[in-house]
């Protein structure tokens, strides 16, 4: 098995993965500037004189003219310098991080209970599907797609939080990780609501593709050859059905970091959704750019990850001869 | 002899006895007036955007650093009074134009700056600056100039009469001179310091043992934000917070209703209003403004959203302010007068209009229910949701609205009718002659006389319709007291608040 | 045999349940119970004869709101699906003749596009032109129209891989004959389950929004709104809490019932089983 084609891939994915995020970054400056609305806006108070509006303006740079501000966010950003925020004034990079350091765990820990959930109930809804208990976790995994996530949260707050009252309904301890337990206490139900909802998509997409695999003509084939059902399986079934599951995962994963935004918003969490959403509706631009470019690049790389991965799996991945499935 | 003795030996324990029981009852209350550590957790859907209140800090940094980490010369009450805090007192020239303050002595900043002359100078100049933000900045235009001639005494120089000058000076914070950074930091005189803010979640302030004052009656005050009413309501429901600012709907007051919390009633300023553009036709005519204030009944919208808290006050100016009195029956609801005047204006069947609508409670509700009652008179509304942004630079700025919803927060803003280029454009130049003659009185009970005149006069001409004052609730557990009642433009001073 | 039957009845499941939605969706345009403007009804009564679901703070008939909300739910979904499989469907067939260096570009914009989260096209939408209806269509369509995008495209590499195509274009057929001849018959049936599919998530999508304050205005108020407005009256009329949320998840069961059925049916592959 000879690397280079893969490296020589990999390459060129990278290249054009890094002209796509500059050229994403460029997309996102402008259609900020093009919406209607200032960073000044709100700053100002009802009741302020005119001459105090332009003095707004001027504070944040927004009376400059484009070209200006744009050569300026262009030498800032090319030393990753993400600027201050033109509502705090605060440096807009330790607060991303900041609220990384409760949406990475949130992220990912949900993103991994949702898989040791969906996986195995996905492959029995399918490999059983005829029994009682594979229909019921059918049924379940149906169920669980056409909930709104915020009811989730709603209800998982009302019983845990309010009539059991062993977990808070909301909020992040004011010590941040360093009162860890707490910390902990305040990601469970949020975790639980997130994994609830996406294991219910996730299992269903394992379930069809686990369908897929036990009727292809792979495994047939590979069972007329005499291998086992287990090595078939493996062999011929998994790696190829892994392709697109992996890319989905990595899609899925990357679109939750700014699109639990609802579950913080329920759940009064400082992650970065709940940045950038405040962030807009402010017109920070300084700091909706920010967390762009950090969720951007977090998309691209998983994009990128998935993506070598399934070439290390199957190499033969340009050839489009498996089920395609919604 | 033995009992003369013993008698006297009795009677000298006896004395040390009480001696002892007086000195060891002193131990406790001293050991208890040495530092309280109570964390005081209250729970506020207003963070403030920085925490500079002239760099548009925002309602939140009101807040939580008004009269808790910053003070002023002067401090407002919960009942709406006015106090000395870092002025001892002040002397006025009899023209009215030269105030002189004397400022307490001993008092330092939290960083342990002591508190001079200079800094009153400096935030006064603050407010003033070209480019302040502050929402008081005009208020401050009769001073000529400050001069600071020992540590402790502050000039101001005025070019005209300001009769509301102290009550204006107690929403100016006095900052540190020497500093630089007042939107990330804050070095304050109060009787807390500012610990840390995480944006998003909490901002905590600590007790400052070196206070000058009276001390914190508490260890610690910790602010948590929310975006939403309802997790608001968990969180105290789940005692993660004591107290909740203001409750937002009377709906969730029935989950406190166990003794175990206290719902508070009391006054806000804030007032919703639906403000015609009164430069554009219709709401040019007087006529078609009265008979819209006559086909809305707000008693009945107010209880719909409120339930049995809140008033109906017909007018801009709330309960708290001086010059305040129940107009709400000038114009009473009569749907049949509305229509007879829509006739008389030139109207017969109705006319339609835009209506400007934020898009946070209660204005959509607001609309809907403006909506429906114009309906019945022949009036069509057509609801336009808007952004606060949008707002912002369509209504306020550019003045392109025939009407608008929208609430304001804070007192004594009656003036505003008195400037014609408010968004509103309302222009009744007696009106605007009487306000502004207003503040060049010589006593509060002119000032209070010449207002209430101005406020019949905005009334009688239906400017705007004031729908209704908003109540003030809140709720704490029922073990919590010492804590405001009135959100007079949102302050909170959270240094009395004990738990039992 | 088992199979035809449970593809036929979750057909018909899903069929009655749609139907029946649309239904009041179309009713709702000529008749409701009571007016959205009728405030009669007195503040939070409970369910009686005259009001079946109660009325709300304003007085105004549950009943016929949720009614509405119907209508604004096949509106939403039927609009956002119809402008994610134009637009979508076009570009991904388009990008799926691309070949090489062409072909990983785009294949990569598309990945940024589908990352790029709903939620804050929304917002920007409606920072743009104000909370409205139209607002959330066109936030969500585009969000759905970079799925049908990826999906097509995909699709479209597959078909054009094949032997008859590549014969079909050596025999002369025009780029666009072959799509219409061969590309659109073939990805129909699975684009027609992810319409299915993606018409309940554009409903839950519309929730989402309505719940975050960027839903539609009255009278347009979606079930999501509504549910949004009855947060705070949960303790006194649950009612009005629960309603609401489970229609949309009738919905949406109804919506994927018939996708599965839909697909079943027309899956050579899968007849045999299930």
């Amino acid at each position: 098995m000879n690397n280079h084609p893969l490296l020589k891939y990999l390459a060129r994915r990278l290249l054009i993965l890094v002209t796509s995020f500059a050229a994403a970054l460029v997309a996102i400056y402008v259609l900020l500037r093009i919406i209607p609305g200032d960073p000044s806006d709100s700053l100002i108070p009802i009741g302020a004189t005119p001459a105090q509006i332009l003095a707004a303006k001027h504070s944040v740079g927004t009376d400059k003219p484009l070209i200006d501000q744009f050569g300026h966010w262009l030498s800032q950003i090319v030393r990753f310098r993400f600027g201050n925020s033109y509502i705090s004034g605060s440096p807009v990079a330790p607060e991303i991080f900041a609220r990384l350091r409760i949406t990475l765990p949130l992220t990912l820990i949900a993103f991994i209970v949702a898989i040791l959930i969906a996986v195995p109930v996905g492959i029995t809804a399918a490999s059983r599907g005829q029994k009682w208990y594979g229909r019921l976790l059918n049924t379940f995994s149906q169920l669980g797609i056409a909930i709104p996530v915020f009811w989730v949260g709603l209800i998982g707050i009302y019983l845990f939080a309010l009539k059991l009252q062993i977990l808070p309904a909301g909020g992040f301890p004011a010590n941040g990780w360093s009162d860890f337990g707490g910390s902990l206490k305040s990601l469970v139900l949020p975790i639980l609501t997130i994994a609830f909802v996406m294991s219910a998509s996730l299992s269903r997409y394992i379930r069809s593709v686990t369908l897929d695999v036990l009727n292809s003509d792979f495994l047939r084939t590979s069972r007329s050859l005499g291998f086992s059902f287990r090595q078939a399986l493996w062999s011929h079934g998994v790696r190829n059905a892994a392709a697109p599951v992996i890319s989905i995962l990595g899609i899925e994963l990357a679109t939750t970091f700014v699109g639990a935004v609802v579950v913080e918003t329920v759940f009064a969490l400082p992650g970065l959704g709940s940045l950038l959403v405040k962030a807009i509706q402010e017109n920070d631009y300084a700091t909706v750019q920010g967390v762009l470019f950090v969720s951007t690049l977090i998309v691209m790389l998983s994009g990128f990850a998935a993506d070598a991965l399934q070439k290390w799996l199957d190499p033969r991945l340009n050839r489009y001869a498996n089920e395609v499935r919604a | 002899m033995k009992m003369s003795i013993s008698k006297n030996l009795r009677r000298k324990a006896f004395a040390a006895a009480i001696a002892f029981g007086v000195v060891a009852s002193l131990v406790p209350a001293a050991a208890q007036a040495a530092a309280p550590t109570t964390v005081i957790n209250v729970g506020s859907l207003y963070e403030p955007q920085n925490l500079d209140n002239t760099a548009g800090g925002g309602q939140g940094v009101t807040e939580a650093l008004n009269g808790n980490v910053y003070e002023g010369l002067f401090k407002l009450n919960d009942d709406g009074s006015v106090s000395n805090l870092l002025a001892t007192g002040y002397t006025v020239s009899p023209d009215g134009l030269t105030y002189t303050f004397k400022l307490h002595s001993g008092v330092k900043f939290a960083s342990g700056k002591p508190l001079t002359s200079a800094d009153v100078k400096f935030s006064i100049e603050k407010v003033i600056a070209p480019d302040s933000l502050s929402a008081r900045k005009s208020s401050f235009g009769p001073i000529a100039s400050i001069t600071t001639p020992d540590d402790l005494t502050v000039v101001v120089t005025l070019s005209a009469r300001s009769i509301s000058l102290i009550y204006n000076l107690s929403y100016v914070w006095i900052f540190n001179s020497t500093a630089t950074d007042f939107k990330a930091h804050a070095d304050g005189t109060g009787p807390y310091t500012f610990t840390n803010w995480v944006k998003g979640s909490t901002l905590t302030l600590t007790r400052n043992p070196s206070y000058w004052g009276t001390g914190a009656k508490n260890g610690s005050v910790v602010f948590h934000y929310f975006t939403d009413a309802t997790s608001l309501n968990n969180a105290l429901l789940t005692k993660e917070v004591d107290v909740i600012t203001s409750v937002q709907s009377p709906d969730a007051l029935s989950q406190f209703s166990s003794s175990a919390y206290k719902i508070n009633n009391g006054n806000s300023t804030t007032k919703l209003l639906l403000a015609f553009n009164d430069r554009v036709a219709p709401f040019n005519n007087k006529l078609v403004r009265q008979a819209v204030t006559s086909a809305i009944d707000r008693k009945k919208f107010l209880q719909s959203v409120w339930g049995n808290y809140g008033q109906v006050t017909g007018s801009m100016v709330p309960p708290k302010d001086p010059w305040y009195e129940d107009l709400s029956g000038v114009y009473p609801y009569n749907p049949t007068l509305a229509k007879a005047e829509l006739k008389q204006a030139g109207y017969p069947n109705g006319f339609t209009f835009r209506l400007d609508t934020p898009t946070y409670d209660p204005h959509p509700a607001a609309a809907a229910f403006i909506k429906a009652q114009l309906a019945l008179v022949g009036i069509t509304v057509n609801i336009n949701s808007v952004t606060d942004d949008q707002w912002y630079n369509n209504v306020y700025k550019a003045h392109n609205f025939v009407a608008t919803l929208q609430e304001h927060v804070n007192d004594r803003d009656l003036v505003w009718y008195g400037n014609p280029n408010f968004y509103w454009g309302y222009n009744n130049p007696a009106v605007t002659k009487l306000i502004n003659a207003s503040e060049q009185v010589k006593s509060q009970r002119t000032q209070t006389l010449d207002l209430k005149k101005a406020n019949e006069l905005i009334v009688a001409d239906a400017a705007s319709d004031w729908i209704y004052l908003y109540p003030q609730i809140v709720v704490a557990t029922s073990n919590l007291s010492g804590y405001p009642l009135n959100g007079l433009n949102s302050q909170f001073y959270a240094y009395n608040i004990v738990k039992a | 045999m088992s199979s035809k039957l449970t593809s036929n009845r979750r057909l018909f499941i899903g069929s009655i349940i749609l139907g029946a939605i649309l239904f009041i969706a179309l009713l709702s345009l000529i008749w409701t119970p009571y007016g959205i403007e009728d405030m009669s009804g007195g503040r939070l009564s409970g369910v009686s004869l005259h009001h079946l679901f109660g009325t709300d703070t304003l007085g105004r008939d549950q009943l016929s709101k949720l009614m509405i909300g119907a209508r604004v739910a096949v509106e939403v979904g039927f609009l956002a699906v119809l402008i994610g499989v134009v637009l979508g469907g076009t570009l991904g067939i388009l990008a799926g003749f691309a070949q090489n260096k062409l072909d990983d570009a785009l294949s990569s914009f598309l990945d940024i596009l589908i990352a790029f989260p709903t939620l804050l096209l929304a917002m920007l939408i409606v920072a743009a032109r104000g909370a409205s209806l139209t607002s959330g269509i066109l936030a969500i369509g585009l969000g759905i129209s970079s799925v049908f995008a990826r999906l097509t495209r995909l699709l479209t590499k597959s078909i054009l891989s094949k032997d008859y195509i590549i014969a079909s274009r050596i025999s002369g057929t025009s780029w666009p004959r072959i799509v219409v001849l061969h590309i659109l018959p073939n990805i129909w049936p699975t684009l027609l389950v992810t319409v299915a599919l993606q018409f309940g998530i554009a409903g839950l999508a519309e929730a989402s929004l309505s719940y975050l304050g960027l839903g539609a205005p009255p009278p347009n108020e979606s079930w999501g709104s509504l549910l949004q407005q009855a947060q705070n009256t949960v303790y006194t009329a649950p009612l009005s809490a629960i309603v609401p949320g489970v229609l949309l998840i009738i919905l949406v069961v109804g919506v994927n019932l018939l996708a599965d059925g839909v697909r079943i049916k027309f899956d050579p592959k899968i007849q045999g089983q299930r």
